[in-house]
């Protein structure tokens, strides 16, 4: 091949080089297209809490139903490089669409699955843009925070922060946030509540057991928080006498007088009136004044329902009525509670006067209570009201379960009854009043002997062992 | 009196044996392999000897009901059997013997240290009835002890039969602690549930080599980690922690049969 052919050899394989370029950079216009402006990139620098990061909580990102209620929303630090001043940057949320790759689902109609959060004119090169939280949840349907769902299992999101002219435009500059496992996620329902709670009765302690919250398979209920309150301990005076039963009961008519034990501090509860012989109603339990226990519904007659027992406290008014059975039923006069209602949720952060938080963890059976509080122990022959609600990784806390009641007695423990029948160990490990404490005189003088004759022995041992060796030496 | 002091003083000489052959020993390793072993004095050939490596530590693992004797104080009835009924409860325990000493034709001596464990608890009964309570009541007991040890180990290195007797004797002593529920009891005048017990441990025991399962084994196993020998073994353990003599200490001690195993290297 002489030169000119050379020439044109390269001159072809140039062409084709140039071609492909060209090919490479038309696939590339067309991939920027797709994806908005040429060179255009939205970046999301940083994420923060726009209120406390919950450091106690396990998903700090997650929108808790305390979150949504004090408006504790997600501000993002963006950064806009290369996009045009022209454009509105707008943050939509969706559950599962992809809003960027999906301009349908954020056209402006109805059926758009990409929700609007807030938008704002272009900023510049970088802002800062805060999402609420009580947005969120109001975009996922949750008016007011209330999540109306069955379900109590988290419910992930993505927002996306887009950068466009008009909605549902074709290609869009955009960045999308959230992991769905803390990041993305919003949480308003704390899991279900535990069952079967019984109190114990201990020594100046309560023993707490109770079944596992439903929700405990699924991971939502990470542990519980225990409320006791003295039973009636507000002060309210106790209920007023209840009514006779037997006003629609054919048959009825005996008077009951209920119970209304009244005086200082204590609110116990006053039972209502005795349900009429055969089908008459209870009477309706006493009314306890503020803070003070209702009086229990009174039993029904024999076919009757019981008197309904009603109760009023500083911050919860409840009224129960149950359904009498055969042979009298009537309210529940062995646990009753006008601070503690079960089925609501309670708030921890601001309990009624004389309830407090008095245990909180994992463990589902054998939970000793022995204070109320720092400073409040437990007392025997105290009545003492106890509810339980399991809470979530971000310490949603869920309704509170059925109550119990149970009253401290002194017990009869081992070392108790050791001592009780002249036995006077103990004081500790390090108490001096065992072998060194007070020693047997002969076992004193045995044991100064054979310390005298080990070390004597071993000494001799030694002096032997330094003489041969000073011996082989030489 | 005399009796708690000749067994002190029996307990204690013991413990002196103990020391004592612990010095023995370590004056001995500078003639480890001189006359003092005996070497090729016990009938073995020079392979069997090369095919074992040194043995001078012995591990136990044991396990065994415990009775303690609590009520002995009390003669007979007392608060042990009242809250906790007359059934055992389960001990487990470890032990490290230290045997550097070897006597010919007889078998290995030295100083053993062991540490068990035991804990029983029942609902305590609310005051003055027979109605449970939910609080636990327990009592949990540590009975450790500083013995000498001899392993009469000389019939199984110089036949073929895998036997080997042994017998300890020392000083034992004993931790013990009582739980209200959760928490340490205390009684009404605030004395905490917890103390310590000495006494004298004496245990006599036969152990079963399993090396003759499985020779080819038993010979890597020496070979690669230096076990000598796996044992099966029975013990019959007075753990007498009863104060010796001293009148403010629980008798926390038990005497019972235990079982394990053992392992020497």
């Amino acid at each position: 091949m002489n030169a000119r052919g050379i020439a044109a050899v390269r001159w072809q394989g140039r062409r084709r080089l140039i071609g492909r370029a060209a090919a490479a950079l038309a696939g590339c216009a067309a991939l920027a297209g797709a994806a908005g402006e040429a060179g255009a990139t939205i970046t999301i620098s940083k994420v923060e809490r726009t209120g406390d990061r919950r450091p106690d909580a396990e998903k700090p990102f997650t929108i808790s139903y305390r979150d949504c209620q004090t408006d504790n929303g997600l501000m993002f630090s963006i950064g806009l490089q290369g996009v045009d001043s022209g454009k509105t940057i707008g943050v939509f949320l969706a559950e599962s669409a992809d809003c960027i790759a999906t301009s349908e689902a954020w056209d402006g109609t109805a059926d758009d699955s990409c929700k609007l959060i807030t938008e704002i004119a272009y900023p510049g090169t970088s802002t800062d843009l805060e999402v609420p939280a009580t947005k969120i949840a109001e975009t996922l349907g949750a008016q007011d925070c209330e999540d109306e769902r069955t379900t109590t299992t988290p419910r992930p999101f993505k927002l996306f922060i887009m950068a466009y002219t008009s909605r549902g435009e074709e290609s869009v500059d955009g960045v999308a946030w959230g992991d769905g496992t803390d990041e993305g996620v919003i949480d308003l329902l704390g899991p279900r509540p535990p069952t079967e709670i019984k109190a114990g009765i201990g020594e100046q302690r309560l023993i707490v057991s109770y079944e596992a919250s439903p929700d405990t398979e699924t991971g939502d209920a990470k542990g519980y928080y225990l409320f006791c309150h003295v039973q009636g301990a507000s002060g309210g005076a106790g209920g007023a006498n209840g009514a006779g039963g037997g006003a629609s009961g054919t048959g009825g008519g005996a008077s009951g007088t209920g119970g209304g034990a009244s005086g200082t501090g204590g609110g116990a509860s006053g039972t209502g009136g005795a349900g009429g012989a055969a089908s008459g109603t209870g009477g309706a339990g006493g009314a306890g004044s503020v803070g003070g226990a209702g009086g229990a519904g009174g039993s029904g007659g024999a076919d009757g329902g019981g008197g309904g027992g009603t109760t009023t406290s500083s911050s919860t008014t409840s009224s129960t009525t149950s359904t009498g059975t055969t042979g009298g039923g009537g309210g529940d006069p062995s646990c009753s509670s006008a601070l503690l209602n079960p089925g609501e949720t309670p708030n921890r952060d601001a309990l009624p006067e004389g309830v407090y938080l008095c245990g909180e963890g994992s463990d589902t059976s054998g939970i000793e209570i022995t204070q109320l509080a720092e400073g409040v122990p437990i007392e025997n022959y105290q009545a003492y009201v106890v509810g339980v609600a399991a809470y979530d990784g971000a310490k949603n806390v869920g309704k509170l379960s059925a109550l119990a009641c149970q009253t401290p007695m002194p017990v009869d423990d081992f070392y108790e009854l050791y001592r009780d029948a002249g036995g006077l160990a103990g004081g500790g490990y390090c108490s001096m009043k065992g072998f060194l404490g007070r020693p047997d005189p002969a076992a004193l003088l045995a044991a100064l002997l054979g310390g005298s004759a080990g070390a004597f022995a071993l000494r001799r041992r030694a002096r032997r062992a330094s003489t041969t060796t000073h011996q082989e030496k030489e | 009196m005399r009796r708690s002091s000749s067994r002190l003083g029996a307990a204690l000489l013991a413990g002196c044996a103990a020391l004592l052959g612990v010095s023995a020993a370590s004056a001995q390793s500078s003639t480890q392999q001189g006359n003092w072993r005996q070497m090729g004095r016990g009938g073995r050939s020079a392979d069997e000897r090369a095919a074992h490596s040194p043995q001078s530590f012995a591990f136990e693992l044991r396990f065994g009901p415990y009775y303690p004797q609590v009520d002995e104080e009390f003669g007979g009835d007392g608060p042990y059997e009242q809250v906790f009924g007359g059934d055992p409860q389960l001990y487990f325990g470890l032990e490290v013997d230290w045997l550097p000493l070897r006597i010919p034709y007889v078998g290995a001596f030295g100083p053993g240290v062991g540490w068990g464990y035991t804990r029983t608890s029942e609902a305590a009964k609310i005051e003055g009835t027979e109605e449970d309570s939910a609080q636990d009541t327990s009592l949990t007991i540590m009975p450790m002890h500083l013995s000498a040890v001899a392993r009469f180990d000389e019939l199984m290195r110089r036949t073929s039969i895998p036997i080997v007797p042994y017998v300890k004797l020392g000083i034992g002593f004993g931790m013990w602690s009582a739980g209200a529920g959760d928490d340490t009891a205390r009684y009404e005048d605030g004395t905490l549930a917890r103390d310590t017990t000495w006494g004298i441990h004496t245990a006599i025991g036969v152990m079963l080599a399993l090396n003759w399962m499985d020779p080819r084994s038993s010979a890597q196993l020496d070979e690669s980690v230096g076990v000598n020998h796996a044992y099966l073994f029975g013990e019959w353990m007075n753990a007498d922690l009863d104060g010796i003599g001293s009148r403010p200490q629980m008798h926390i001690g038990s005497a019972s049969w235990v079982l394990g195993l053992a392992l020497d290297m």
